[in-house]
């Protein structure tokens, strides 16, 4: 698979690879297997056909991509640089990935594997054969599109049936030295009757522009649970849009928190697809967008069979020139009775010029179920600031106790209470203005450990 | 007469909320150890009145003076003034979610204790003080470690002020209609707790609709106010007059 790239242009403006995309096969086909080269092969052709994501689309309306639309960015190369940092202390698998890609290869323990997903289509080929491209066409987004057909390998997890659980971090080290392209891609395979936790952390280094895709598939089987947690560190300039793919079989259980910190443009889109009775997601995230930053969550359920639960928590903090966009959809297909989902978004506006938009929707198609959705965007609360300084504590105090406990209630929520005080730290960081796209986050959290606050 | 330095004074104390004067010439004094009430229909001013001495935003002084221990209240933020031992016991208290009760109260006695040159108090002390002040007022279990505020019933919500009032132990405590939406029980317990927290040399300022929260925390004075003024002051049997009468007639005899 070596070097494909080479024959491409050096750089180009992000738009040209979507209108370029179906000239530049055979290039982009590497060397996968036939189901996969006809998938980047269909890909490229959709990239081009519906071509660069404007802002007259429903999902892009509120997420101008000016900034990167005309962005010479070239693909990423071979990078060395690999980051150890890690912010899951429990996990006993530890992932680097440098743009997107594994480092390491391939790894077998204790019946786990893991590895690059070149890896996979030749170690276990009937796997990927059934599992790779099965979620991602719930999205018609050309972002999809655009990185199956460019994305140059990825990420594969495998825990079969009865593995119990498993905790794994992976670091993605974005290589910043120069303005570049890269796109990951996840396929993550539990099997029945398994815990999983899955932390990531995706991180810059450098200060040229970073444009990044990413297509995850995981799927959740039978009784199993899927937990993920996600921390974007990026620069300024970079930008990454993200597909997270999951789907929910009988009594299976996700729960997913993503906390953007940092960078131009993060935006996380999670498709969660239930179609096993009883299974339950619930999916949280906070987002403290500052300076001329903007954060999407863009949170889709779809309820495909009886008795299964969705719960949305997502909060966010504005500031300065920033936007945040919360579009949270819940689907409820026909037949799929006793569902049971909700949704929340709250706000809170910091400056006159900080943004949020806030876009629920529900979709419902049976007629026994329970769904409600909420939402709100405000400045602080005064009457609270004013009664927190009755008690005596100075105005920037009471915001920041204010604050704090804002976030809290996303953070409380994590179940693992090292990580739940880890992010607690990175979050209030955060909200003080001590954690900018400058910051390493790795030591901020090993300083922070050293000399707790509270 | 009282030989002691008036705790509060307010003198010829004129407010007002944009254009519309509500407060028009509040004088009163008060010294340690002593209780007033100050009562009247509604829109007369009580809850202004503690919010101008609160310093709570969205009110205007156009004139006057407030004096609070030696020092001049009105150039003073709302969280000096609370620093400096003002208390108000809220009509509304306000829910503040993730905010927990121990780490709101936390923060605030290591306000005043730096205020006053102190070191933080230490966790043990200050959890030792929190249980026995939430035992004393006897506060229910279910609210005892909660977000501020957030969840509790309206009884629960006063109780909660009382209880704040106790750790903080200000020189003066201005009750903005705590009786109000209280049942019986409720109310005997909170007059309770403020017959215990009263000492020599601390004042209570009870705002109040109704009289039968004075059955409780008997008053030293009753004022009473009408239309931004105090009308008419007494002993606590002008509260039973009032109770009798009714402010029309009281104003009525007054003008």
């Amino acid at each position: 698979m070596k070097n494909w790239l080479d024959k491409m242009p050096k750089r180009m403006n992000w738009t040209d690879y979507f209108e370029k995309a179906p000239h530049l096969w055979p290039d982009i086909a590497g060397r996968w297997p036939g189901f996969i080269q006809a998938a980047k092969e269909k890909a490229a052709a959709e990239t081009a056909r519906k071509g660069f994501p404007h802002a007259r689309l429903e999902a892009w309306r509120k997420t101008p991509l000016n900034q990167w639309r005309t962005a010479a960015v070239e693909p990423a190369g071979v990078s060395r640089r690999v980051s150890d940092g890690r912010l899951f202390p429990a996990a006993t698998i530890h992932i680097p990935l440098t743009n997107g890609i594994p480092v390491a290869t391939w790894h077998e323990e204790n019946s786990i594997s893991f590895g690059r997903l070149s890896e996979a289509v030749q170690q276990m080929p009937e796997v990927v054969k059934q599992y790779f491209g099965g979620l991602q066409r719930l999205s018609d987004d050309a972002m999809t599109d655009f990185n199956t057909a460019y994305f140059k390998d990825g990420l594969f997890v495998y825990v079969p049936e009865g593995t119990g659980k498993v905790r794994l971090e992976w670091t993605n080290l974005i290589d910043a030295a120069t303005a570049h392209l890269w796109n990951g891609r996840m396929l993550v395979i539990v099997e029945p009757d398994n815990e999983v936790e899955m932390a990531g952390t995706d991180i810059a280094e450098g200060e040229a522009i970073s444009i990044g895709t990413r297509v995850a598939e995981i799927f959740v089987q039978r009784a199993s649970t899927f937990r993920f947690y996600g921390w974007q560190q990026l620069n300024d300039v970079s930008a990454l849009v993200g597909h997270y793919f999951m789907q929910a079989a009988d009594e299976a259980r996700i729960d997913g928190f993503n906390f953007p910190l940092n960078g131009g443009l993060l935006r996380e889109e999670v498709w969660a697809d239930i179609t096993g009775s009883g299974a339950r997601v619930n999916l949280h995230g906070f987002y403290a967008p500052a300076g001329d930053q903007q954060t999407d969550e863009r949170i889709f359920v779809a309820h495909g069979a009886e008795g299964s639960f969705s719960h949305q928590q997502f909060k966010g903090l504005i500031d300065g020139r920033a936007k945040a966009l919360f579009n949270g959809r819940i689907l409820v297909r026909p037949g799929a009775q006793q569902t049971n989902a909700y949704q929340k978004n709250d706000n809170i506006l910091l400056s006159d010029e900080a943004r949020a938009h806030s876009l629920p929707f529900l979709e419902i198609y049976a007629d026994d179920v329970s769904c409600s959705h909420g939402s709100t965007t405000g400045s602080l609360n005064g009457e609270a600031l004013f009664y927190m300084q009755q008690r005596g504590l100075a105005p920037e105090l009471a915001q920041r106790l204010m604050l704090y406990g804002y976030a809290d209630e996303v953070i409380g929520e994590i179940p693992d209470e090292e990580l739940q005080a880890l992010t607690r730290r990175l979050v209030r960081a955060k909200i003080d203005g001590r954690l900018s796209s400058e910051t390493d986050i790795f030591a901020l959290v090993r300083e922070e450990i050293l000399s707790p606050v509270e | 007469m009282n030989k002691q330095k008036p705790l509060l004074e307010i003198k010829d104390l004129h407010a007002a909320i944009g254009d519309k004067e509500i407060l028009k010439g509040v004088n009163l004094r008060i010294y340690p150890g002593e209780v007033h009430a100050v009562m009247g229909p509604n829109g007369t001013g009580k809850s202004t009145l503690a919010y101008v001495l609160t310093g709570r935003e969205g009110y205007e002084v156009t004139r006057g003076e407030v004096w609070f221990n030696g020092k001049n209240l009105l150039e003073m933020s709302p969280d000096e003034r609370a620093l400096e031992g003002l208390f108000l016991s809220f009509q509304y208290p306000v829910e503040i979610p993730g905010v927990s009760m121990t780490n709101f109260m936390k923060a605030a006695i290591d306000a005043k204790r730096k205020y006053h040159g102190l070191e933080p108090i230490k966790p043990g002390e200050f959890l030792r003080m929190y249980r026995e002040k939430q035992d004393m007022l006897g506060l229910p279990e279910r609210i005892r470690n909660r977000a501020v505020n957030e969840g509790f019933s309206g009884g629960e919500k006063k109780r909660n002020e009382i209880f704040q009032l106790a750790m903080l132990e200000p020189l003066l405590a201005i009750l903005d209609e705590t009786d109000s939406g209280l049942d019986i029980d409720a109310l005997r317990a909170v007059a309770e707790g403020v017959n215990r927290l009263r000492r020599p040399d601390n004042a209570f300022l009870v705002i109040t609709h109704y009289q039968r929260l004075l059955n409780h925390i008997v008053p030293d004075y009753v004022h009473i106010m009408h239309d931004g003024r105090i009308v008419r002051s007494g002993d606590k049997n002008l509260a039973l007059e009032l109770e009798e009468k009714g402010y029309e007639e009281l104003a009525r005899q007054n003008a």
